[in-house]
């Protein structure tokens, strides 16, 4: 009995294991709208958002240059170079203020996130939400959503995007 | 040391320029670890950070940068290394100490 329960158990799990690895090759081999490949290039756009605003081009054209680069070596599975390249920008990603600091002299930045936003009220949100640019108040995983789906509920606040990246600076 | 290695890189060949990327093979370090040195260097005048000249409108790529060391950065990053190889290397009291067979035969 204990012999047939394991094997139902590991069947089971190699099935399920078999239909995400499908699902996430799928998903990393196709070019989706809102795909895991635009993982590293949104979390480099975050990455130059802890810059200051001067450093922010140049050093976001470099590092996209170079996640370009690791993205397309020839010999490695689409999911080891995906992983790779979220390592990559993840590692950017922490050490950017650090950067900022290196790049210019400074001993301490006082840029880290993107500047705090002015307060608002709930009533001023409830009554006036058109009015407001929504992007400004968007909450970190919307904003996470937005730059890896590449999706926006306004358009009319934001800067255009960088043609290589797609993100806003 | 990770600043030393990272040297040791370039100085292997000055007139080689280094893409960040192709550091990160070489030196095992991950980019959150390199990028800071490069900075730093940059800043001091030891390393020189330039474009890559492609044609962005037919390459459909981003354009790279890649680091060279500078006049200054060459003979600096020379000074630095032998100083350090030589604050790495033991003294012969120290080698007694630890080995005492050197010298003794």
């Amino acid at each position: 009995m204990n012999g047939t329960r394991l094997m139902i158990i590991a069947v089971g799990s190699a099935t399920l294991v078999g239909v995400l690895n499908a699902t996430v090759a799928k998903l990393t081999a196709t070019e989706t709208g809102c795909g895991w490949e635009r993982l590293p290039h949104a979390l480099l756009c975050l990455a130059a958002r802890r810059l200051r605003a001067e450093l922010r081009q140049d050093r976001l054209a470099e590092w996209a240059g170079e996640l370009h680069e690791l993205l397309s070596r020839p010999h490695a599975r689409s999911v080891i170079r995906l992983v790779h390249g979220i390592r990559y920008a993840l590692g950017l990603l922490w050490v950017a203020p650090t950067i900022g600091r290196e790049a210019t002299n400074l001993k301490h930045s006082t840029r880290t996130w993107a500047r705090p936003l002015p307060p608002v009220s709930i009533r001023d949100l409830w009554h006036s939400s058109e009015r407001i640019p929504a992007r400004r108040y968007r909450g970190a995983s919307s904003f996470l959503a937005m730059q890896v789906c590449g999706r926006s509920r306004s358009n009319e606040f934001e800067p255009p995007r960088s043609p290589f990246t797609g993100c806003r600076l | 040391m990770a600043v030393a290695t990272v040297l040791r890189m370039f100085l292997d060949d000055v007139a080689q320029p280094r893409y960040g990327y192709e550091l990160m093979q070489v030196t095992g370090f991950p980019s959150g670890k390199l990028y800071p040195i490069l900075a730093r260097l940059e800043a001091a005048g030891w390393l020189r950070r330039e474009r890559k000249i492609i044609n962005a409108s037919t390459a459909a790529r981003p354009p790279r940068y890649w680091y060279r060391l500078t006049e200054h950065g060459i003979a600096s990053a020379r000074y630095g290394l032998a100083v350090l190889r030589q604050q790495m290397t033991p003294a012969v009291g120290t080698a007694r100490r630890t080995h005492p067979e050197v010298g003794l035969a």
